[in-house]
């Protein structure tokens, strides 16, 4: 093993941990993909565990897969987009977490897709069905709101999908 | 228990507005570009929303969809302008108009140029105005503005009474327009950034029939306000129904303009008249240009070619002169890529250049041409070409063919000795493409007992969705391909077979397939893709028998894709199943993996 490893270009790896205090070990060239942990790695500041208080095991684990599958030297096109289909249908608490993360980490790829994703959950609903699917309490009072509405009223036409799916 | 209960928590919150605006607005405007009122909705959701959508770029476009004849087209754009004025970002806006009337609608036109150069500065504008009796005047405003990066005009006049600015152009698109003297000057000498010009003249119009001489006459004028632009990249000069030989002066000074003064990179000159034009002796010396195209232009060099820089040259539907393309050749040391499209008149093509590496031919049908091309890599010929004779000992360095034969219902006999002839060519070629009529004329000659010619070729692709037809021609083909390495049929291509079916029917296909021994040793195969499938698999008698032979034959097989042509839920049922039932298919490489991929 040890001959093995040494005949190839020497890797280096980097410990991630999580808000939750677990660790992870990765390979620095993939994560790099993320400039807030490259810009780390460039300063100096990677020699020990680089501490993601803002982003928990279940989402780490997520970005890390992502970022594996990513990462230049091992998958095909056909098989990172599949990857990516299966990721977008996470349950959408979970892409909201992992597009938080994508934003703290500075992983673009990662959040243009999971903005893509929560944006298609958005198209053609209703001003009420989006804010059950994201949980958004409206704290206009309805006569605002109303008002609102009639600034605009034109945008408020049409078929809308009332469905949460 | 605890992980739980911070699940929940965590599910209860607002996460997607605590996101920061940027992010928000990055979301609002992944959605579909056709219905910006998805955008405007978000202001209800709640206060943290009530204004992020105003700072969402849109885009307008009133043209895609607008049917002739809606009656009320400029008042229902007008109102839709209204609505989206309180954007604050407007991208792009393009508008169409047809029937346009002077009188009428002059004062909806310009609100919305108004619209677009002085409310929303737009980096995008498109006006086309079409009408057969009058021309849109481009107001006087619209001539000052700094944000417009490109701007696209047809059916208008253009008569700046000022100085023109706009700082920011970078591409100029002018069509049908009336211009006078002085105004081609005028802008251009507005737009400092200018890279893309393009102008066309499409005088078939009626509008333009009293009006062409002018407008040629006019830009023959213009001419010398040109020089001083250096970074104008492309030009393209189209005259359609030039027919006037008094007007040949005028092309000459367009042609002059794009070979001499303005050193244009990529020049496209194509001159579609009754006689045809000759290029000038000018045109023949330049050292800027790196791409042309030129249709119909007659090549008559009296002295030198001096084209150093030239990479692409097409020479389009134009009648040669043997010895004229090597005398062209000879003045072009960096030309790595030559064109022919329906082009006739010469026996004998040949090419000594060591870095011209592609060739490729369009419909030579008039005549035989020989081909001499020892050092050219990738030869493409496509439609009719059964005028191509080739030898081996000619294109020694050949490593790609692509044959994209089409077939004209002509002398079959001709056809099939000439791709018998090609083939013996091609012989050594690594990489080789063939068209569905070639893959039928293969069918043919194996019919008639024809052996294809021993190959070391390593890659072949077969464009046809191959048919129970097909099974001889193609098995037989195959075993004339002993080294081959990677297979890909492309499924996408469902031509009829026609002609085939005259001489024999898919029964007797498929007898003779059973009963010959048409088991070729495949002994380097490693690969093979089957792209852009479709249709049913159950049952189906074309490809299954196909996937069988692979597997039997096929001793050194590492993977078998099956990539079917939709994705996701346009997938017929059945794949699914059939992936299974491919794995029960017996196999002679014990490592080939069957995947499927849908």
């Amino acid at each position: 093993m040890a001959e093995a490893s040494s005949s190839i270009t020497e890797k280096f790896f980097l410990t991630l941990k999580s808000s939750d205090g677990d660790e992870f070990v990765l390979e620095e060239s993939i994560a790099i993909q993320s400039i807030t942990i490259k810009n780390m790695v460039e300063d100096g500041c990677s020699s020990s565990v680089i501490p993601l208080s803002k982003v928990d095991t279940e989402t780490l684990i997520k970005v890390i897969e992502y970022m594996k599958m990513h990462s230049s030297t091992s998958s095909n096109e056909e098989e990172i987009e599949n990857f990516d289909k299966k990721f977008v249908s996470n349950s959408i608490n979970t892409i909201l977490n992992i597009l938080e993360a994508a934003n703290f980490l500075d992983i673009n790829n990662l959040l243009e897709l999971c903005a893509e994703a929560v944006a298609n959950r958005i198209k053609n609903k209703t001003p009420e069905a989006v804010r059950k699917i994201f949980n958004i309490t409206s704290d206009f009072t309805p006569e605002e709101e109303a008002e609102i509405r009639n600034e605009t009223p034109w945008a408020f036409e049409g078929n809308l999908d009332h469905s949460l799916d | 228990m605890e992980t739980q209960s911070k699940i929940m928590a965590r599910g209860d919150r607002d996460r997607l507005s605590d996101l920061p605006d940027e992010i928000l607005i990055h979301i609002l405007s992944m959605l579909p570009e056709s219905d910006n009122k998805l955008i405007v909705r978000s202001s209800v959701l709640s206060k943290r929303w009530r204004f992020l959508w105003k700072a969402v770029p849109i885009s307008l476009d009133f043209g895609r969809f607008v049917v002739k004849g809606n009656r009320d087209f400029v008042g229902s754009v007008n109102r839709e302008l209204h609505y989206w004025r309180s954007f604050e970002k407007i991208r792009t806006f393009r508008v169409v108009l047809y029937n346009y009337e002077e009188m009428s609608k002059v004062k909806d036109v310009d609100l919305w140029v108004y619209f677009a150069i002085k409310v929303a500065n737009v980096e995008d504008f498109t006006l086309e105005i079409e009408s057969d009796s009058h021309l849109y005047e481009f107001p006087q405003f619209a001539y000052k503005n700094t944000s417009l990066r490109n701007l696209v005009l047809s059916g208008c006049k253009l008569n700046p009474s000022g100085s023109v600015n706009w700082t920011s152009l970078v591409s100029l698109s002018i069509r049908n327009i009336e211009l006078t003297d002085g105004v081609m000057g005028k802008v251009l000498s507005g737009c400092p950034n200018l890279e893309c010009l393009e102008l066309s003249v499409p005088i078939s119009l009626n509008l333009f029939v009293k009006g062409n001489r002018d407008f040629v006459g006019s830009v023959n004028r213009e001419l010398h306000y040109w020089r001083s632009f250096e970074k104008i990249r492309k030009c393209m000069i189209v005259l359609y129904n030039y027919v006037e030989m008094s007007n040949v002066k005028d092309v000459d000074l367009w042609v002059y303009f794009a070979i001499k003064v303005a050193n244009v990179e990529d020049s496209s000159l194509e001159i579609i008249l009754q006689n045809e034009y000759e290029l000038p002796q000018f045109a023949y010396k330049n050292t800027s240009l790196r791409n042309l195209v030129l249709t119909r232009c007659k090549l008559n060099p009296s002295g030198s070619v001096n084209w150093t820089s030239l990479v692409s040259l097409s020479i389009r539907r134009h009648r040669l002169t043997e010895g004229v393309v090597e005398k062209v050749l000879s003045g072009c040391p960096n030309l790595e890529c030559l064109k022919l499209v329906q082009v006739w008149g010469i026996h004998r093509l040949e090419i000594s250049s060591v870095k011209l590496r592609k060739l490729i031919i369009e419909e030579y049908t008039y005549g035989k041409l020989e081909i001499l091309a020892p050092y050219i890599h990738h030869l493409q010929i496509s439609g009719s070409c059964k005028g191509i004779r080739l030898k081996q000992k000619n294109v020694a360095s050949l490593i790609t063919t692509d044959l994209d034969y089409s077939n004209f219902y002509e002398n079959l006999e001709e056809e099939l000795s000439c791709l018998n002839e090609f083939l013996h060519g091609v012989a050594h070629v690594e990489n080789l493409e063939l068209s569905p009529w070639c893959i039928e004329l293969l069918s043919l000659l194996e019919l008639k007992g024809w052996k294809s010619p021993p190959s070391s070729r390593k890659f072949l692709k077969l464009n046809a969705a191959l048919e129970q037809l097909d099974f001889p021609g193609v098995c037989s083909f195959l075993q004339s391909s002993s080294d081959l390495e990677t297979l890909v049929i492309d499924w996408d291509y469902h031509d009829s077979r026609e002609i085939l079916s005259k001489y024999t029917n898919e029964d007797e296909q498929r007898r003779r397939f059973e009963t010959y021994n048409f088991n070729s040793s495949l002994l380097h195969l490693k690969t093979i893709k089957i792209i852009n499938f479709d249709g049913p698999l159950s049952g189906n008698k074309s490809i299954l028998p196909y996937i069988k032979y692979f597997l039997k034959n096929a001793t050194t097989l590492e993977k078998f894709v099956i990539a079917a042509k939709f994705k996701g839920s346009d997938v017929p049922q059945d794949y699914v199943k059939m992936a299974q039932e491919f794995q029960s298919f017996p196999r002679s490489s014990a490592q080939a993996s069957v995947v499927f991929s849908y």
